[in-house]
């Protein structure tokens, strides 16, 4: 399904997915782009790494961002990383989220694709179950298409 | 009194400003017969940001004051993380130790004036570790903070280098921070002051998180210090948030000071100016609020004030102030760029502690109630200085400085005179010495300019002038000049035969001049061009 030009993902059954481009920070830019997806409904008024999301998903839930950085941001250190991350169980922890709540874990990749800059931020509804979180995060990764 | 009462109180009660403001005023008279004065002070202080950042939920929804004045979300548990102002010594800014990893936006913030607040997360740098590992985190040992809570004490209680998070955007050179330690705020974008990317993320969850360490309300002050460029204003980062002055408001940056009044408005003082100024108290000194902003003189700065102003150089490092009728005479003179230049010390009491007086770069102005404020330009002012100026014999200066003639300055004084030519140098004249000068006509007469400083003669004293004498006693001055005097210097002066002057030269006959001395006389015939010594 292509959300937007430039990003594909084949939404799992029973996700929901939003795509937009960000108000440009400079007149004139094109707006970067902001994905969610979730196992749970997404809130109008949600943060776009997450908050007022994270804190309705269930232990089974998953909570998915790729933030778009500015272009030139692909050459710098930070987004050295190419292509899509391949995230590991272990790469998840309750404090790496902007807001830690309880029992939630985290986990977040920098990394640029087709030349554009990006953050994957997931989070997990339990940090006891994030096997099988990982698992279920490697799914749809593998239906997301950059280019 | 309950909330209901609170609301009613307020639709009954004729007056202030703004509802916030009667809200207060209400709340803390509620508290004033409540609690000790100390007591009082502070929980007003609380009670008037409360209502500032979140009017409404303070009174309508069960919750401290402190919660209101922090924001929802304040507490360790909540997950948040604290702002730099509370755990940075009040500074809004990334502490040692720790860069501008990232930013987002809550809109709509009535704390930025209804506009978009720009929240920036400072991280720790991973300086106990080297680089390993993907981008993004370090590993969390290698973090240069360890995880703790918001100092207690206040109510920003939120979590300080706990989280492994990175929003990104800032000092994307840097592969690997460690966790957020705090965060700053702004109501201006962070790319134009931080080395932020303009990746646009926004979280209006977090729009009214606060800390009693911060600005706790869109006021006057704020609104001045955000158009004038907030962070890359000369101000730099806030230091607490605002407080209350005699008949007035400030807050303190950085590098400066704002003040508000409500008949002059913000008003910032910076660097070595606001340092003094603060060293002068302030709003409450003797200089009362600024009532401009500082103006630049090429690379030097001036700010005016209510009762003077005070003038930065800096080649003078210092900043020094010049305060009511100094100030006044040192701005008919032109100020800082007039003939005087930059002040180079704070106005001193001389000995009388009546009077005042500064020094400039090019002069001195003197005060005393009695003569005014005087100016006296640097070669008069540096030999009144070697005398003690307004503490020394000659007293104050009655006039400004005046030139006599080309090339020729002096100044009258209380108790003498200083002339300059480039010729003498500055010379004084004491007391009985200036009145007899003046009577042989000044520095027009025939004396001519004085030579030297008056010395002691056993006596009396005797000063040198370029065509005659002055010789003293307590019986009174005289002067001599010319042949006489020449005659009379020949034949030992006032410790000679003829002994001091009785009187000044004056014409016994026409085209005949004379002296009378307390042992005899001396004549001049102007047409002979003889001296006779008489008896």
């Amino acid at each position: 399904m292509r959300l937007v030009p430039g990003f594909d993902l084949a939404v799992p059954a029973g996700w929901q997915v939003a795509a937009r481009r960000q108000p440009p920070s400079v007149p004139g830019r094109i707006g970067n782009l902001l994905v969610h997806a979730a196992s749970v409904p997404l809130p109008r008024d949600r943060g776009d790494f997450g908050s007022n999301v994270v804190t309705t998903l269930g232990a089974d839930d998953l909570f998915v961002c790729f933030f778009e950085y500015d272009k030139e941001a692909g050459a710098t250190p930070l987004f050295a990383s190419r292509g899509m991350p391949v995230p590991r169980p272990s790469d998840f922890d309750p404090n790496n989220m902007q807001r830690p709540r309880p029992g939630l874990s985290g986990g977040q990749w920098f990394f640029t694709a087709s030349g554009r800059a990006w953050c994957l931020f997931a989070v997990l509804g339990s940090h006891s179950r994030r096997q099988s979180g990982a698992v279920r995060l490697h799914a749809l990764l593998k239906g997301v298409r950059i280019g | 009194m309950r909330t209901a009462e609170t609301l009613q109180a307020l639709s009954s009660k004729a007056a202030p400003s703004t509802w916030s403001q009667r809200t207060v005023d209400t709340v803390t008279g509620w508290l004033a017969s409540r609690t000790s004065r100390r007591g009082f002070l502070a929980r007003t202080a609380v009670v008037g940001s409360a209502l500032a950042v979140d009017s409404a939920g303070f009174l309508l929804k069960p919750q401290s004051a402190y919660a209101s004045v922090c924001g929802p979300g304040s507490t360790c548990s909540s997950g948040w993380t604290v702002f730099c102002a509370t755990i940075n010594k009040g500074i809004n800014a990334c502490p040692p130790g720790s860069i501008a990893a990232g930013w987002w936006k809550a809109d709509g913030a009535s704390l930025c004036g209804g506009k978009a607040r720009y929240i920036i997360d400072c991280n720790a740098t991973c300086s106990r570790c080297a680089p390993s590992g993907r981008a993004g985190i370090c590993s969390r040992s290698c973090w240069s903070c360890g995880c703790t809570c918001g100092p207690a004490g206040q109510c920003d209680q939120r979590r300080v280098c706990c989280s492994a998070f990175r929003y990104g955007q800032c000092n994307q050179q840097v592969a690997q921070v460690g966790g957020v330690v705090c965060r700053l705020v702004s109501c201006r974008p962070p790319w134009t002051f931080a080395n932020c990317s303009t990746a646009s993320a926004t979280d209006n969850a977090t729009r009214d998180h606060n800390s009693p360490a911060l600005p706790g309300a869109w006021t006057a002050i704020t609104a001045r210090y955000v158009q004038i460029g907030e962070f890359k204003s000369p101000l730099g980062p806030t230091i607490n948030a605002e407080f209350g002055a005699p008949g007035g408001k400030a807050q303190r940056y950085v590098n400066g000071r704002m003040s508000w009044k409500s008949d002059i408005g913000p008003r910032y003082t910076v660097g070595a100016i606001a340092v003094r100024y603060t060293a002068l108290g302030a709003e409450a000194g003797l200089l009362g609020y600024p009532v401009a902003d500082p103006t630049a003189i090429q690379t030097a700065r001036v700010s005016r004030f209510q009762r003077g102003r005070i003038s930065w150089h800096p080649a003078l490092v210092k900043a020094y102030e010049t305060v009511g009728p100094i100030a006044i005479r040192f701005n008919a003179a032109g100020n800082e760029s007039g003939r005087l230049g930059f002040p180079i010390a704070s106005p001193v009491v001389p000995t009388d502690g009546v009077g005042r007086a500064s020094a400039f770069q090019h002069g001195r102005i003197s005060w005393h109630p009695q003569t005014g404020a005087r100016l006296l330009g640097t070669p008069l002012a540096r030999r009144y200085v070697a005398l003690q100026a307004e503490s020394g014999r000659l007293g104050y200066p009655t006039l400004d400085e005046e030139t006599v003639a080309e090339g020729i300055v002096a100044v009258q004084l209380q108790q003498g005179r200083i002339v300059w030519s480039a010729g003498t140098g500055a010379i004084e004249l004491f007391d009985l010495m200036a009145v007899v000068y003046a009577r042989s006509g000044g520095e027009m007469g025939p004396l001519g300019l004085p030579v030297a400083s008056e010395e002691a003669v056993a006596g009396g004293r005797a000063q040198r002038f370029a065509a005659g004498r002055i010789s003293a006693t307590e019986a009174g001055g005289f002067f001599t000049r010319g042949p006489i005097h020449d005659k009379y210097v020949e034949l030992g002066a006032e410790t000679g035969q003829l002994g001091w002057p009785t009187t000044d030269e004056f014409v016994p006959t026409p085209g005949v001049r004379r002296n009378d001395f307390q042992n005899g006389w001396i004549s001049f015939d102007e047409a002979s061009g003889q001296v006779t010594v008489g008896p």
